[in-house]
């Protein structure tokens, strides 16, 4: 199934030939998660990231469907 | 109060509105002279002067956002700004020109050098001493009317909720995610809002949090967090904080004057790099 995934911030180092503000369009597996797609465009494995699935905010185990576009964002606590 | 509203209807001055229509002012010194002569708080002068429908001069530009009404209400509320450093200094200073009654701040930490790039508080001269004592310092200086309870200490959970009773708002000016969390439980145990907003880099994120709301959890989840973000290894540059603290503000003062739609359970998230704005459902 094909999904989107957009890298927003820091994160966008992952994928640094992407556009800005441009998705990665994905063809992934049925059942897919979140936190598989996150493997899939490089993010390490543990790295803080809050995930938003068609503009809501997500489990990284959130399991996706045909045409989601996923939202990478990292936290973002200074003050 | 109608000896009070009597002696400020003298003081007072005719000018004429945007519209054309007839609009009573009374200045500062008038506001000093009235509060002296009858013994009592400069805000209550103001409040009495508002009742009246005499606008406090320093408040003209509020007036056509605010209100009359609104005002009044923002002199009588009780606002708690939990951090009084990046973000926390220019909400201080926002709050006490918008004429925020009370205000209860909370801050343990001393200035460093490394702090003048980006807060309001911090001078060359002030550096090694409590933000507290800066941000008393200023809003004596921007607005008197408003009274301050200050707290120069670290707080945990319970103290936030012992520190931040009798508040109507609360704002989130912290500067590391476990402390957030505790702050958002202690605003929900006082049943109170809270309106978080928090910078990194170029980027920055508010959003107001009601106490039935999943606010920061919805975002991070309930597991273990780590203690900061990517402000980490991006730092936090002068402009961010000023645009973050600025939205703060904004929601602060729509839920005293119940005017507008706050970002409840939506996150604006800010990317001043690339400069785009989401708004995320949380």
């Amino acid at each position: 199934m094909l999904i989107t995934v957009k890298l927003h911030a820091t994160l966008r180092r992952y994928q640094p030939d992407l556009p800005r503000g441009a998705g990665l369009a994905l063809n992934v597996g049925l059942g897919t998660a979140v936190n598989q797609v996150m493997a899939q465009v490089g993010i390490p494995a543990g790295a803080a990231v809050v995930a938003v699935v068609n503009g809501k905010a997500r489990r990284l185990d959130h399991v996706l469907s045909e045409g989601d576009t996923v939202s990478l964002f990292p936290p973002v606590a200074g003050g | 109060m109608a000896e009070i509203g009597a002696r400020l209807q003298a003081l007072a001055r005719a000018t004429t509105d945007s519209r054309g229509e007839e609009l009573w002012l009374v200045s500062l010194s008038g506001v000093r002279q009235v509060a002296s002569e009858m013994g009592v708080s400069l805000r209550e002068v103001e409040i009495a002067a508002l009742r009246e429908r005499v606008m406090p001069a320093r408040y003209l530009r509020n007036l056509g956002t605010v209100g009359w009404e609104g005002q009044i209400a923002l002199l009588q509320s009780t606002v708690g700004v939990v951090g009084a450093g990046g973000l926390g200094g220019w909400i201080i200073e926002g709050l006490a020109r918008m004429g925020v009654g009370r205000l209860i701040i909370i801050d343990g930490e001393t200035f460093e050098e490394n702090n003048l790039n980006r807060q309001a508080l911090c001078t060359e001269r002030n550096l090694g001493q409590p933000k507290i004592e800066a941000a008393l310092r200023r809003v004596a200086e921007v607005n008197a009317a408003v009274q301050i309870a200050a707290h120069q200490v670290r707080v945990d959970e319970a103290q936030m909720v012992q520190l931040l009773r009798g508040a109507g708002v609360l704002v989130d000016a912290l500067d590391a995610l476990p402390t957030r969390l505790a702050l958002q439980r202690a605003a929900q145990k006082l049943s109170l809002p809270l309106v978080h907003g928090a910078i990194a880099g170029y980027v920055g994120q508010v959003m107001t949090i009601l106490p039935d709301d999943p606010g920061l959890y919805g975002l991070y989840g309930h597991g273990e967090l780590p203690e900061h973000g990517i402000e980490v290894q991006w730092g936090n540059p002068a402009a961010t904080p000023m645009m973050v603290a600025a939205w703060e503000i904004q929601e602060v003062v729509k839920l005293l004057i119940g005017r507008g739609e706050p970002l409840r359970r939506r996150l604006l998230f800010m990317d001043g790099e690339i400069g785009a704005v989401d708004i995320l459902q949380v």
